[in-house]
């Protein structure tokens, strides 16, 4: 039977201990500062970026990997594995996808045994998507059956934050400057999405933000019985214990996941939402 | 709060001034749409609005024009509304309730320039409209009724705003004040450190300067010592305090230069284990040996860095292990140079991290009572490293452990990795260690550094695989952990004729090697390896280096010790002590240069990397002064550098030869044959002599160590060498007989009796350090406990054998002590009184009656206490010394003299 690597970007977002544990290989991020460049998660993380562009950094830039990078952790991953799937973050948001499509192209013959997927989302609605390929790799799954489930899977995870201020859509050029003004002005928080890949503004909160993030929870967890109850991620950029606390306890009593796993965005999904983001994500029932 | 802060505020409430005027605005057109006025109302509220929405958002138009147009659009709306209705009264509320909008801009002048509107207002429509009628009384108070509540409720506002702003003028001189004072504090903090440090300093300098002093009494000894221990955390603290008020201010200032890695590696594992004392945890290196050779930054703050975080780490950790991994990442302006400290410590809540990096603050302080620290270490760390433009984060889990990880951006000068091993692909090492439960993780450590060394590393897990390696290919290297040595002494003696062997274990536990087998201490690392490898003399033999501990003295000799790095200083002087010469130190190039213009110092020990001033270029500045002197004074280089040929480089320099850290005796021994002069280099005193034979007693071979370890018994009877030897002896005396119970026991299966003297024996064989006994004893005692009998009945044979084997080797010890004892005594007895030449002693005799000539009693004492060593054809000296000495104390020289004269006849010198 063929050994088959799952691998992924940085950007999925599960713990650094489920990885490793799972063999799963990571391609790195860049963030790149006014004093360096720097590898997402492993040197720098989202409360070290926060605090930087907070205390007056300038220059805070996202790179995905070249498509130089891609190749030789593929060539790297081939030498343990006969073939590898690599699910990507969302092609309408990053350069990284076609970075690794392109990389597999470069490869020649090799690349055949390298299947890249746009997975259409960030940050942990990807974590879902990798833990799913990992379980069905685990569990004996071939890498068309694999595959085909993921593209039927990504259509069900439902990726969607709230972000306590429009200042960071407004530092990355998602929003005007107007916007985040009024925003600020109305205590307008906006909650993203992603819908077909595309970051989207599904809604907003108005009011007090702690507020607003229950709302948004009861919100996203209001088809309940639509839902997959085998595991919701928090994903939180730099929430206090307190509030991932309260979160919990407002999902808890709307609904009994069998999981509910806390994790922290990184740096590059953070330089796009700002400090107290906070985002529930899970699968919908087909 | 920020001027910037302000700003925003103003900005965030004429935003929200705007909304209610939009809110307004559309009712007002509702009003309009119905009541069917005018259509240039509706355009005018249209207008208004746009223009007022454009110059809110607008950045460049200040607040204050937002402001008064606002207010202005605000009156010209209602202004028109009253008009239309034909009706003051109506509009009297909403006057009201734009000037509450208005007074959000804390704006007195535009409050009352409101009000004045409003008055203007209300007299066109008394006098101009006539819409306000006074012919009936009711008219008259219904007018005053509405105009007094208007009043009123603008005045309370413009009395409301002026007190608002007046407690905001204080609460801003109140932060300016705060801020001076903060700024006072960290000036009073940074010159009070200056000054406490200066004196501090000089005390513990003093002391050391009395400790070195001879003669005294242990009592003062210790409390010198003590004063010098808190003197030193002392100085530790208010070094803290500094750097942070330094920080603070904005006066810290990092010196970038170009510096080695290998030696912040070197420094930092002296400190670190000179920190770690006897806590049973191991410090693991991982360090990239592909790292550049020459880098750029602030090596002394880095290297602050990495002490605090291990510092921390072995503070917190009671058992397991603390990991320093150094790596790196390459980029376009250099690399990424990367340092993680992971410990098996108690770990941190996910609440105490939020606060782990600031400032005075130690987490979890019931908790950790017993730990010291300002608090301060990690909040400087952080800030030394963003000042540097890095990051540093800490993952943990509560009581699992913690790692912290620091990234910095530096520039490459040397692309060359600091560690490289001479013909690589000649290398075929493996690695045999022992099977604990890191082992794992040890293997995984070695095979990698094997990877990055570029050798070919193979793990074996034991000595069977090992065999079976070495039958398929030709080894060149093992190294093996002690554990597994002792276990494999034997096979390890053959397998060493033909290929090196290194034994890596502990500086302070180490056991005795055979001359073919080589010694590493631990961390095992890329270092020690390369240099294992290197063949660069910093990996030795144990017996050779304990042998030849004290091979010659040089008391006249004088050193100097260059490093800018005190524990370092301390160590090599640690080491040079038994050699009796005279030590000095410097911490700097500059110092050592101003010290070598006394012309009288031998040789030098140069430290490489050292700021400001490095090594090499302090030597150029002593090579270029005049003088002979300088020009062949020996100057020796002590580095960590661990790369092929770099004594060829110092030769280069200008050094003569270098000497690896960690300094290791043979390597230190051969340097100074070398360099001292040889007038200088003397045979050791007896006592150094009678010191390594009692060293080289009191080892045990290997097998026998593990089955009776005196020095763990020892540990356990608090180092009361008496009270050891009467437990030895209960021991041993009562052991056949309590043997012979335990079989009995054994026979009649009488177990629960057997459980109670198993029990004892575990604990009686543990304090005399016979440990295996000891453990065996446990595993049947919880057997019996558990009612595995079968267990006691396979292994009770064992116990019995080894029980026996521990009594003997007991009896064998105590007999050998007893024979050293009588030894020592006499040799002791022989070493008091050394045997002179007839010319010494008509020397001291001479020095002595000249010391009476010239009246100095002194002089007489000391020329006494000198003699009191040595005796002359069995004759010893100190009586007759003694006798003049009292008498020149007593101011009768002439008669000390004739004393003098009496022993020179007596002796017929």
């Amino acid at each position: 039977m063929n050994k088959i690597g799952i691998t992924t970007d940085c950007v999925c977002d599960l713990p650094e201990e489920y990885l490793s544990l799972n063999h799963v290989g990571v391609v790195y991020f860049y963030i790149t500062t006014s004093t360096g460049r720097f590898r997402d998660g492993y040197e720098i993380d989202s409360a070290n970026l926060i605090e930087y562009l907070e205390n007056g950094g300038k220059k805070a830039e996202t790179c995905a990997p070249e498509p130089g990078e891609y190749k030789s952790f593929f060539e790297e991953q081939l030498k343990k594995y006969d073939e590898i799937i690599h699910i990507s973050i969302t092609d309408k948001v990053s350069l990284s996808y076609r970075n690794a499509l392109e990389a597999v192209k470069d490869m020649g013959d090799e690349g055949k045994r390298v299947h890249v997927v746009d997975s259409e989302h960030l940050s942990t609605g990807m974590g879902h998507i990798v833990i799913n390929a990992v379980d069905m790799r685990d569990g004996g799954s071939s890498v068309r059956e694999i595959l085909d489930e993921t593209e039927r899977l990504k259509k069900r995870v439902s990726t969607s934050f709230i972000a306590k201020n429009a200042d960071y859509l407004y530092r990355n050029g998602r929003v005007s400057k107007t916007v985040r003004d009024i925003c600020d002005a109305f205590m307008v928080h906006p909650i993203l999405y992603l819908k077909n890949g595309k970051m989207t503004l599904k809604s907003i909160q108005i009011g007090n933000y702690d507020n607003s993030v229950k709302r948004y929870i009861r919100s996203e967890l209001r088809h309940n019985k639509k839902i997959n109850k085998r595991r919701l991620f928090i994903t939180h950029v730099g929430c206090t214990v307190k509030k991932i606390s309260e979160a919990k306890a407002e999902i808890n009593r709307l609904c009994a996941f069998d999981e509910v796993i806390v994790t922290k965005a990184s740096a590059t999904i953070s330089s796009n939402c700002g400090e107290g983001t906070l985002g529930v994500l899970f699968i919908n029932e087909n | 709060m920020k001027y910037t802060d302000i700003v925003t505020n103003k900005r965030t409430a004429a935003k929200s001034a705007l909304l209610i005027f939009i809110l307004c605005t559309v009712i007002m057109c509702a009003m309009s749409v119905f009541s069917g006025w005018e259509t240039w109302f509706i355009i005018m509220l249209a207008v208004n609005t746009v223009v007022l929405t454009v110059m809110t958002f607008h950045p460049k138009i200040p607040v204050k024009a937002q402001s008064v147009v606002l207010m202005l659009f605000s009156f010209s709306n209602i202004f028109a509304c009253s008009i239309m209705e034909n009706d003051i009264y109506q509009s009297i509320s909403v006057f009201i309730g734009a000037a509450i909008l208005i007074s959000v801009y804390k704006d007195v002048k535009l409050l009352l320039s409101y009000a004045l509107l409003i008055v203007c207002s209300v007299f066109y429509h008394i006098f101009v409209l006539n819409s306000v009628s006074f012919s009936a009384m009711t008219d008259i108070t219904h007018f005053t009724v509405r105009i007094s509540v208007m009043v009123t409720a603008l005045v309370f506002l413009l009395v409301f705003i002026s007190s608002m702003n007046k407690n905001e003028e204080e609460l801003k001189e109140s932060v300016a004040e705060a801020r001076q004072a903060e700024h006072y504090k960290s000036d009073f903090l940074a010159n009070m450190s200056h000054e406490i440090r200066t004196p501090m300093n000089a005390i513990v300098g003093m002391c050391e300067l009395i400790l070195r002093e001879s003669g005294l009494s242990e009592s003062v000894r210790e409390n010198c010592f003590n004063i010098q221990t808190s003197g030193r955390s002392l100085l530790a603290i208010i070094n803290d305090i500094l750097d942070f008020s330094k920080i603070e201010s904005g006066k810290l200032e990092l010196i970038p230069d170009e510096f080695n890695i290998a030696s912040t590696l070197n420094t930092v594992i002296n400190m670190s284990e000179a920190r770690r004392g006897n806590k049973q945890i191991d410090i693991i290196v991982k360090a990239d040996p592909d790292i550049p050779r020459g880098i750029i930054g602030d090596e002394v703050r880095i290297r602050q860095v990495i002490v605090n975080l291990m510092t921390n780490a072995i503070k917190y950790t009671e058992k397991g292990y603390v990991t320093l991994t150094v790596s790196q990442s390459k980029q376009d302006y250099g690399i990424n140079l990367l340092v993680s400290v992971a410990d098996t410590g108690i770990g941190i809540t996910e609440e105490n991290i939020e606060k782990l990096f600031t400032s005075f603050r130690q987490v979890d302080t019931k908790k950790n009572r017993s730990v010291e620290g300002t608090g301060l270490g990690l909040a400087i760390s952080k800030r030394l490293i963003t000042q540097m433009g890095g990051f540093i984060g800490v993952k943990s889990e509560y009581g699992v452990g913690s790692e912290f990880r620091f990234v910095i951006p530096v520039k490459v000068t040397d692309e060359r990795p600091f560690v490289t091993i001479k013909d690589p692909q000649n290398i075929h090492a493996v690695g045999l260690f022992a099977q604990d439960k890191n082992n794992g993780r040890y293997k995984e450590h070695y095979s990698e550094m094997g990877r990055q060394l570029g050798i070919d590393f193979k793990c074996a897990d034991s000595i069977d695989e090992l065999n079976t390696i070495a039958e398929g290919e030709k080894i060149t290297h093992i190294f093996t952990a002690k554990e597994e040595y002792i276990k494999n002494a034997e096979a390890f003696g053959k397998i060493a004729d033909n290929t090196k062997v290194f034994v890596v274990q502990e500086r302070l536990d180490a056991i005795e090697l055979p001359e073919n087998i080589k010694c590493i201490f631990k961390p095992f690392y890329v270092i020690s390896v390369a240099s294992a490898l290197n063949n660069e003399n910093i990996v030795l033999n144990l017996n050779e280096r304990r042998g030849s501990d004290i091979r010659f003295s040089a008391p006249k000799a004088r050193v100097l010790i260059v490093d800018d790095n005190a524990i370092n200083l301390k160590v090599a002087v640690g080491l040079m002590q038994p050699y009796h010469m005279q030590l000095m130190t410097a911490e700097s190039g500059r110092a050592a240069i101003n010290m070598l213009r006394s012309r009288d110092i031998d040789l030098v020990f140069m430290d490489h990397m050292m700021p400001e001033m490095d090594g090499i270029e302090a030597t150029k500045i002593i090579r270029d002064m005049d003088g002979d002197y300088y020009k062949k004074l020996p100057i020796v280089a002590l580095t960590a550098n661990a790369v092929n040929g770099v004594r060829e480089m110092f030769i280069q320099e200008g050094l003569n030869d270098f000497l690896a850290k960690p300094i290791e005796l043979t390597a230190l021994d051969r340097i100074l044959r070398n360099y001292l002069p040889k007038k200088y280099i003397e045979a050791p005193a007896a006592t150094d002599y009678a010191e390594n034979d009692r060293r080289k007693k009191d080892r045990k071979p290997a097998a026998e160590a593990v089955m009776f370890d005196p020095d763990k018994g020892l540990m356990y009877t608090g180092g009361n060498f008496d009270a050891y030897r009467e437990i030895l002896e209960m021991y041993a005396k009562k052991g056949p007989e309590k043997r012979t119970y335990i079989d009995e026991l054994f026979a009649k299966k009488d177990w629960k009796n057997y459980v109670i003297e198993v029990h004892a024996l575990k604990s009686t064989s543990l304090s005399i350090g016979a440990v295996k006994l000891s453990e065996l004893a446990k595993e049947l005692e919880l057997a019996g406990k558990a009612g595995s009998y079968g267990t006691i009945e396979k292994k009770n044979g064992t116990l019995s054998d080894l029980y026996g084997e521990v009594i003997d080797i007991v009896n064998n010890y105590l007999g050998e002590n007893e024979a050293d004892d009588t030894e020592n005594e006499a040799e002791e007895e022989t070493a008091e009184l050394t045997e002179i030449s007839a010319e010494m002693l008509a020397e001291y005799i001479g020095r002595a009656k000249d010391a009476c000539a010239s009246f100095d009693g002194d002089a007489v004492s000391a020329v006494a206490e000198e003699v009191s060593e040595y005796s002359y054809k069995g004759k010893p000296l100190k009586e007759y010394f003694g006798r003049a000495a009292e008498l020149a104390e007593d101011f009768e020289y002439d008669h000390a003299a004739e004393e003098l004269a009496r022993l020179e006849t007596e002796v017929s010198v």
